[in-house]
């Protein structure tokens, strides 16, 4: 696991940023917000990863991007989740899951 | 898609740059504030909050190079503010600046005008079909320079015995006085041709025919003509109606049956254009020839598979017997064969003289190329030390190692293209002037030459510009970038001085 709390995986930002967006479309706060909330304080995401993050997730059409009002009633940029980022995140998941038996598998052995 | 998407979201944050930059802002702004409202809310005063907010996300001034050095477009913009960078610079050294140009131009100069000259006449091909297979028949005698032209009986003997070449062509050139209805007499380089020349060579008429099997029929000579495209166009400004006209060329009425296509003008090389083609069968009429020897130039192609060795033993075994003929003279029968590969075009006199002076001199301006290169490296490091502090400064405030080291090649990158600029005008000019004085009151020479011929642009001589322009550049940059780069520290002892001594005097 990570070295110090908080730091992410190698490439499972971009996965939990795809999730986060699956439940809804969401401003990069929100997508930080909602990380750490359903990490349970685990993972805290840096703002320079995070959009740097979104910016390649939207450059491989994986989400896109609108200005929208916020819920205090601010022009927000909100991030969705695109059909091709859906099939991205279903297989990215299964892939993880498969991963994840099999080291537990091996740290169990 | 994704490849397309990336493209058009690199090109919309290089070009609308400014509205990229604002969106950014706002979101990050966005994000500032958000985090510290919900700081507040738990009880924070407005600037811890934003300092707690700093700490746990980490920078937004850094998050926003992050994101703004991710796409692949930031190397260009990285490039573009090298280059404005640059640009200041040297206008801040406008005296080093114009020094460097002007060496390097007169280097590049000399090296582009020296190698179009080799490249017009060593390196271009002829544009026929497999020029590399085409080789040029020689005869010499003991201690005279080789040439071509040979008789026709030396001629029926070589072409009736090899088994070595596809095709043996006729192109004899020779000097004609063309007049016409709508032309003033005039000197043109024409040649005469055998009749399997243009089908050999692979070549296809822009408009009309061309001379056929009937070129070689001595007995009836066919009084028709084809002219080069180039003749087409500077007399007759491509009008087609060109066909069917007659001219008269040395007194004989001839008329024009073809035009060769775009770019080709008979075997004598790029440098010289053969204008009016006639068949064989004409030179005895028209030149009053008895097509001895010293009248037929030869050029071959290689049967596919035979190298020129072993075409050149046979050749030269058929030669032999040509030249024992009884009604040859003693003086030809001394002769010695000889054949040398022709795919950028016969041997003219121009390029017999040429050739060794020219790689000579290639040698030599390639040299004071470098020599200037070494002056200029040696320049650069000495303006290096009155930069060190600059370069500190630009440490301190984040640049890396390897920007630093960039932003003065890119500095040596425009000092070089700008010379190049200059050196291509140089070489334009410099390369007419030489071949004003080569060609001027030279009976060697004999044939005028198409100047036009040296200097039109070629990839050839583009490339071999770009590729001495760049290395040039890293040739003088290198060394200098990466001392300055690793100098750092007594310009950083400089800034730390400075420093206190402000602090001091606050």
């Amino acid at each position: 696991m990570p070295e110090k709390a908080g730091d992410l995986i190698q490439g499972t930002l971009d996965m939990l940023i795809l999730k986060t967006l699956a439940l809804e479309s969401m401003h990069g706060y929100g997508i930080a917000v909602r990380i750490e909330q359903m990490s349970k304080g685990v993972f805290r995401v840096n703002a320079g990863s995070l959009f740097v993050a979104l910016q390649r997730l939207q450059r491989s059409g994986l989400i896109r991007s609108e200005w929208k009002a916020s819920e205090n009633n601010r022009r927000a940029k909100y991030y969705v989740l695109t059909e091709q980022g859906r099939k991205r995140f279903n297989s990215e998941t299964r892939e993880w899951e498969r991963q994840v038996a099999a080291i537990a598998r091996i740290l169990e052995a | 898609m994704a490849v397309l998407r990336t493209i058009a979201a690199g090109l919309r944050s290089l070009f609308r740059r400014k509205t990229v930059i604002r969106e950014m802002d706002q979101e990050l702004g966005m994000f500032l504030d958000m985090a510290a409202q919900e700081k507040m809310q738990k009880g924070l005063s407005h600037d811890d909050a934003l300092r707690e907010v700093r700490l746990e996300r980490g920078s937004l001034e850094i998050a926003r190079e992050a994101v703004g050095s991710a796409g692949w477009e930031s190397v260009l913009e990285t490039f573009r503010q090298d280059i404005r960078f640059g640009f200041r610079t040297l206008r801040q050294h406008p005296g080093f600046a114009a020094v460097v140009v002007t060496t390097l131009a007169l280097g590049i100069g000399a090296n582009t005008a020296i190698f179009s000259l080799i490249n017009a006449l060593m390196l271009r091909t002829l544009p026929v079909r497999n020029p590399g297979t085409l080789v040029e028949l020689f005869h010499q005698y003991p201690g005279e320079p080789a040439f071509n032209g040979f008789s026709l009986d030396s001629y029926k003997i070589i072409r009736d015995g090899n088994h070595v070449l596809s095709d043996l062509l006729v192109d004899s050139p020779h000097f004609f006085e063309v007049r016409g209805e709508t032309l003033e007499t005039q000197k043109v380089i024409g040649g005469y041709l055998s009749g399997n020349f243009f089908e050999s060579l692979g070549l296809r008429p822009a408009i009309g025919r061309f001379i056929g099997a009937e070129a070689d029929d001595l007995g009836h000579p066919s009084p028709v003509a084809v002219v080069s495209w180039s003749y087409w166009k500077s007399k007759y400004n491509l009008d087609p109606t060109i066909l069917g006209k007659q001219i008269v060329v040395n007194d004989t009425p001839v008329t024009i049956i073809g035009v060769t296509e775009q770019g080709f003008a008979g075997l004598l090389s790029q440098e010289m254009s053969q204008d009016i083609l006639l068949p064989l069968s004409m030179e005895p009429v028209v030149h009053h020839s008895s097509l001895g020897w010293g009248s037929m130039w030869l050029v071959g192609r290689l049967k596919p598979g035979i190298s020129i060795d072993q075409a050149r033993a046979e050749m030269a075994v058929l030669f032999d017997s040509a030249i024992q003929a009884p009604d040859v003279g003693p003086y030809v029968r001394q002769m010695k064969f000889k054949m040398e590969l022709a795919a950028n075009g016969i041997s003219t006199p121009l390029r017999q003289m040429l050739r060794t002076p020219l790689l000579a001199l290639m040698v030599i301006v390639g040299l004071v190329l470098l020599i200037a290169c070494a002056n200029m490296a040696g320049l650069l490091l000495a303006r290096g030390a009155s930069r060190r502090h600059e370069m500190a400064m630009r440490a301190c405030l984040g640049a890396g190692r390897l920007r630093l080291v960039r932003q003065v090649l890119t500095e040596s990158l425009m000092l070089s293209l700008f010379g190049t600029l200059l050196g291509v005008l140089i070489a334009y000019f410099g390369v007419r002037g030489i071949l004003r004085v080569i060609t001027s009151g030279r009976q060697v020479v004999g044939l005028p030459v198409h100047i036009d011929a040296f200097t039109h642009p070629d990839t050839h001589v583009l490339s071999f510009t770009c590729v001495i322009a760049v290395a040039t550049a890293l040739l003088f940059g290198a060394v200098p970038a990466v001392s300055l780069s690793s100098l750092l520290a007594p310009g950083l002892q400089q800034i730390a001085r400075i420093g206190v001594e402000i602090m001091a005097a606050l």
